[in-house]
């Protein structure tokens, strides 16, 4: 490789658009959106987080189809970093596919939000397992069998039981702008992590991701 | 911290431009000169001069409190994922430094009647002042101080490669002005009551902080407009309470 400057060698170009499905330690609604601060009781965040990738490419590599599970524990806030994530993908997922998605998961490709979030945290491992996700609007699933499960519901109102549809716009939102929030509970384990919650933080939301300027 | 040595450099330069320029602290107002153009410290302190003076103001003012996002926008620069820190922090101080001229206009034209305790002046202050309190309860002063407390969703609000040093550079001057949305009415405080007055500088700092980092921050920002309307309020019944204030 010529030593050429940072930012002058030429850089892959990715895009990845789907649906994330996202569970968290925190009171529904994930408080990053709101005050800034978690509202989980330990003050962390921890985290499974589905994408279903419909479709996308990273240089000439193929994305479509790709189901990848993250599952994040930070023991704070996510910006005060030191997170730990294993990573999740289907056996069928190749090498060179692999290879593509820790690259813009962890932001050694750039774009937002993956260049500030995947310096947040440091991959402790990838495990290789069937990745089950069960579509249904707030009433979602998705199924890692021998790592864990998640399972989200709508919100319900507290007096009525009736459901409670809330929505999250971010009209300038880069994670997602719009998010369909819901209650869930997880649980996972996988190397070294280990977590489960009831009751806390799930939305649903459509994700079109990219490191074009 | 680089941020917090450059704010304290930022604090060095204040506190001596403050005394240097302070003709009130070398014992009394200053006769005017021969020529009517106002005090000498006034005219000394060429327009540079004071642009000089406001950044470091600025910087001791505002580098403590955006060091969760540097620290944040650190951790991408650190792996490569981002341009390196000092081009973000550049952009961020370029929203403030620009801010500079308008009160570099507004200093010449207060320098003088701040000695004197012209009742003008004072009323200018109180009315800053009351405007700034009425300001800390909108909804705009609210989404801006939401938007600048949480690092994290402030970045996830924005789009591009955050290694390519024009974005960066983009990047601090997009959240330099969303703390310009949260803090004008302080800035313009600061600048109606005397600009170098490091009593004003410090406590403006303080609450600037505490409004963007502490837990209760919303709370804190919602509370201080009382002390600001009553400080307004002192400042129509007896205007000449400006030249004592700082």
């Amino acid at each position: 490789m010529t030593a050429t400057e940072a930012g002058a060698a030429p850089t892959t170009m990715y895009r990845i658009v789907g649906k994330g499905y996202e569970f968290c330690n925190c009171q529904p609604g994930c408080t990053c959106n709101f005050s800034g601060f978690p509202t989980s009781p330990d003050g962390s965040c921890k985290a499974l987080v589905g994408n279903y990738i419909s479709s996308g490419s990273c240089g000439d590599v193929d994305l479509s189809g790709i189901k990848a599970v993250a599952i994040i524990d930070w023991p704070k806030a996510i910006h005060d970093g030191n997170g730990r994530a294993v990573f999740v993908v289907e056996p069928s997922t190749t090498d060179v596919q692999i290879d593509a998605l820790a690259k813009i998961y962890t932001g050694q490709l750039g774009g937002l939000p993956w260049a500030i979030l995947g310096s947040t945290y440091s991959v402790a491992g990838l495990v290789k397992a069937p990745i089950e996700i069960i579509d249904n609007g707030r009433h979602s699933s998705v199924r890692i069998p021998g790592v864990g499960e998640a399972t989200g519901t709508t919100l319900k109102n507290p007096v009525t039981g009736e459901d409670n549809i809330v929505d999250i716009a971010l009209e300038h939102g880069f994670i997602w702008k719009l998010g369909q929030c819901g209650v869930g509970s997880f649980h996972a384990a996988a190397e070294g992590i280990d977590l489960s919650f009831e009751d806390s933080n799930w939305i649903l939301y459509d994700f079109d991701w990219s490191n074009a300027d | 911290m680089a941020l917090v040595g450059l704010a304290a450099v930022g604090w060095a330069w204040s506190i001596v431009t403050a005394r240097q320029m302070s003709p009130w602290a070398m014992g009394g107002p200053m006769a005017p000169d021969s020529m009517g153009m106002g005090s000498a410290a006034a005219t000394a302190m060429s327009l540079t001069g004071f642009m000089v003076a406001w950044l470091a103001m600025m910087a001791a003012m505002m580098l403590p409190a955006v060091i969760p996002v540097v620290r944040l926008y650190g951790l991408a620069a650190a792996r490569g994922a981002a341009a390196p820190v000092p081009v973000f922090v550049v952009g961020y101080l370029a929203v403030w430094g620009a801010v500079g001229l308008p009160a570099s206009l507004a200093w010449r034209a207060l320098g003088d009647p701040l000695a004197n305790g012209d009742a003008w002046v004072g009323y200018l202050a109180a009315t800053v002042l009351l405007a700034a309190a009425a300001y800390q309860l909108t909804p705009l002063k609210t989404a801006c101080l939401r938007h600048c407390r949480s690092p994290l969703s402030f970045f996830l609000r924005q789009r591009g490669d955050l290694r390519r040093p024009r974005t960066a550079l983009r990047m601090g001057m997009s959240h330099g002005l969303i703390c310009l949305g949260c803090c004008w009415a302080l800035m313009a405080i600061l600048v109606t009551l005397g600009t170098m007055q490091i009593g004003v500088m410090l406590s403006l700092a303080a609450l600037i902080l505490i409004e963007k980092n502490a837990p209760q921050g919303v709370l804190v920002a919602r509370a201080v407009p009382a002390v600001m309307v009553a400080l307004g309020v002192a400042l129509l019944a007896h205007p000449s309470l400006i030249s004592h204030l700082g």
